[in-house]
């Protein structure tokens, strides 16, 4: 409890880590929600380029109207905007491809910024701190603007879901529907650029894409499902602020890396452990499915060679036809004794009743399945699955009935031998 | 009165055109067949239709009328490898796009869409399917599902862009019992295809295209040996090539 309290209480009764925290978990939220969208668009790249094109508009109205929330919002939208118009202008008008086009622009806007500020020797902007983020630094004024900037999104995701959801899908059916996809996109655009302003305080320039992208990546790889997508990307991107930032407080570590580092890992979890997609969970599914394969191919085989006289004639046919070792086989039926399906006789094994039935499932089952993939276009099903004779175990019971019927109840396979009934 | 009336249509990409001069007149109540070879403008054509390129020369009227007046009343299928299939999207939600032609702009889906969408699920048999991602499909069955996006729509005019690539015989036969009925119920369906198999018993009437209009009328009379020809063996004539040189 003291512990707890020392390392996540302490910090919350300075009144500036209450407002970095505010900031962090709103630009978690904003950056989370929109980027889902940047990334499902394949926009990441712009998004980056508008993290360093608002530099121009930020310096701007600090010229015209000093340090002022209202103006460095209007600001660094007015250049967000006008550099994705310019953008979109170079690409209608040449041949110039997209990327390109943006790679051009957003430096330039960018180079522009850092030669107004270094002209501006009256002004003072930390541009370090627009760089790399400062988030203890957060005014109140600046949470009042991340706030309304949170609930802006918030709102147009909300109320225009199918409009987002319809153009990045499918912009032609957007299209011919009568939805705008350019009115989207600008609004889309509007809503980046504000939520990078947002951002900038606490994150900075350079790694504000981060916010906008991992949450986004890492919810993805989550669930297929674009609502969860959206809630538990607001969820990452909120953890990585509060986890980030109560680093940065205890290590003394720039705020905008630490926050970003922590997304960063979440992401490698996901990548790594997801149930679906996850590269080591892929891996143990493997190897189980294979044990599974393998402990029915060994059931299968004992009742076709279950006139064998001895042990040792059993498992070297087993194995043989298997390709594997005796060892292996040896392994295989000893979990099967445990499992009751198999039994000891004198001097060999055999399947037992339960173990018997197992078997003729799975024969009936191979051999409609075999009738099956013969009667359909064999192409089609290589293609669903290039395994195609392992589906066979993983069809239910359910399924067989139905492929049973489907086919009329044959009574024998392509290959002439009898389908056993039920 | 008809459906569709397309005057004089040029549309160019890149200054090269790509249809040149078609005239059409669609009349309701039919299935339409756009023939030719990869390249002819096809695709082309279909989406100059819906409105969706600009177009050089021409006139495109709707019901007699802009497309803009009668968004509403025309569903699209594109071409399948058009979609990112990896889309978070299930079967169920993709159909409910096709209500969003009926819903105001800030409107959300209402118990009679969501009874619509099960209804057209069914009836092309994907209702058992309507959790699955899209990916996780069969092509026969993402085409299904997109006919059903179609259908959900209960518009008037049908633009479909190659339905029969990639689907086994049953999805086939399905596919074209529906573009039937659908046609028996007064609508009218555009349909791009190029396997000549089939194109008899498919289509009532066939536009046959190769940049330019090759020709339109009923099956019977266009799908000959010569008009055939035309459309696919013929290289460019000459005057073709030499005005490919001036534009
Ligand atoms: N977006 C585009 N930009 C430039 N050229 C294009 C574009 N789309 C099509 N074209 C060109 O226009 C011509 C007609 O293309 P279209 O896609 O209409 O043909 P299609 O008949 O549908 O062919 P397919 O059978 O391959 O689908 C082709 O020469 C093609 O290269
Ligand atoms: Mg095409």
């Amino acid at each position: 409890m003291d512990i707890l309290s020392k390392y996540l209480l302490e910090p919350v009764q300075y009144e500036f880590i209450q407002r970095a925290l505010i900031a962090s978990v709103t630009i978690g939220i904003s950056c989370g929600l929109i980027g889902t969208y940047i990334m499902l668009r394949r926009m990441s790249l712009i998004g980056d380029a508008l993290a360093h094109a608002v530099l121009p508009g930020v310096v701007v109205s600090f010229m015209v109207a000093g340090k002022s929330e209202a103006a460095l919002f209007i600001g660094a939208v007015v250049s967000g905007i006008l550099t994705v118009l310019l953008i979109g202008f170079v690409n209608r008008n040449s041949k110039i491809k997209e990327d390109t086009s943006i790679g051009i622009i957003f430096t330039g806007a960018f180079a522009l910024g850092i030669l107004l500020v270094s002209q501006l020797k009256q002004v003072h902007i930390d541009l370090s701190s627009y760089l790399f983020g400062d988030v203890l630094g957060v005014s109140t004024g600046d949470i009042t603007l991340s706030m309304i900037i949170m609930f802006v999104i918030i709102l147009c995701i909300v109320l225009f879901y199918k409009q987002l959801l319809l153009t990045s899908f499918d912009p032609t059916m957007a299209m011919t529907i009568g939805i705008s996809t350019t009115l989207v996109h600008y609004m889309l655009m509007t809503l980046l650029s504000m939520s990078i302003v947002a951002g900038l305080q606490s994150v900075g320039v350079i790694l504000i894409i981060a916010m906008l992208i991992t949450p986004p990546a890492t919810a993805y790889l989550l669930s297929s499902n674009l609502k969860k997508i959206l809630l538990l990307s607001a969820m990452f991107g909120t953890i990585s602020a509060i986890t980030g930032l109560y680093l940065s407080y205890h290590f003394n570590f720039a705020s905008g890396a630490s926050i970003v580092l922590v997304a960063v890992v979440l992401f490698m979890l996901a990548f790594l452990f997801s149930p679906k997609e996850g590269v080591v969970t892929k891996l143990f599914r493997r190897r189980s499915a294979s044990k599974f394969v393998l402990i029915e191919d060994v059931i299968k085989l004992s009742y076709r060679f279950k006139d064998e006289p001895g042990k040792t004639e059993l498992v070297d046919k087993i194995a043989n036809e298997l390709g594997i070792s005796n060892s292996r086989v040896e392994g295989v039926i000893k979990t099967l004794l445990g499992k009751d399906l198999m039994r000891r006789t004198n001097g060999s094994y055999v399947l037992t009743d339960e173990g018997i039935k197992y078997a003729l499932r799975l024969v009936r089952t191979h051999r409609l399945w075999e009738t099956y993939i013969t009667n359909k276009n064999v192409v089609d099903i290589e293609h669903i699955h290039p395994e195609a004779e392992k589906l066979e175990h993983v069809l239910t019971e359910d399924m067989v009935d139905e492929l049973d019927e489907e086919l009329g109840f044959p009574e024998k396979d392509p290959h002439g031998s009898e389908i056993p009934r039920k | 009165m008809n459906v569709i009336t397309v005057k004089n249509l040029t549309i160019s990409y890149h200054k090269k055109p790509a249809i040149k001069g078609v005239n059409l007149n669609i009349a309701p109540g039919s299935v339409i067949g756009i023939i030719g070879p990869n390249g002819a403008g096809k695709s082309t054509l279909l989406k100059g239709m819906l409105g969706l390129l600009p177009f050089d020369t021409g006139e495109i009227k709707i019901f007699g009328d802009d497309i803009n007046k009668s968004r509403k009343r025309i569903s699209y299928i594109p071409q399948r490898e058009q979609f990112d299939w990896d889309f978070p999207i299930n079967v169920e939600d993709v159909v409910m796009m096709g209500r969003f032609a009926h819903l105001p702009i800030v409107g959300f889906p209402k118990a009679g869409d969501k009874k619509i969408v099960n209804q057209v699920l069914q009836k092309v048999e994907m209702d058992k399917y309507s959790k699955r991602q899209i990916r996780q499909l069969s092509g026969g069955q993402q085409q299904r599902v997109f006919l059903a996006r179609a259908l959900a729509q209960e518009s008037d005019i049908y633009f479909l862009d190659e339905p029969f690539v990639g689907v086994d015989a049953k999805t086939e036969r399905a596919i074209f019992g529906l573009m039937q009925e659908l046609k028996n119920n007064g609508k009218t369906l555009l349909v791009v295809h190029h396997d000549l198999s089939m194109v008899k018993d498919y289509f009532d009437k066939l536009i046959l295209i190769n940049q330019t209009l090759i020709a339109y009328g009923d099956s019977e009379d266009v799908f000959t040996p010569e008009l055939i020809n035309k459309t696919y063996g013929g290289r460019l004539t000459m005057l073709q090539k030499t005005e490919e040189l001036v534009s």
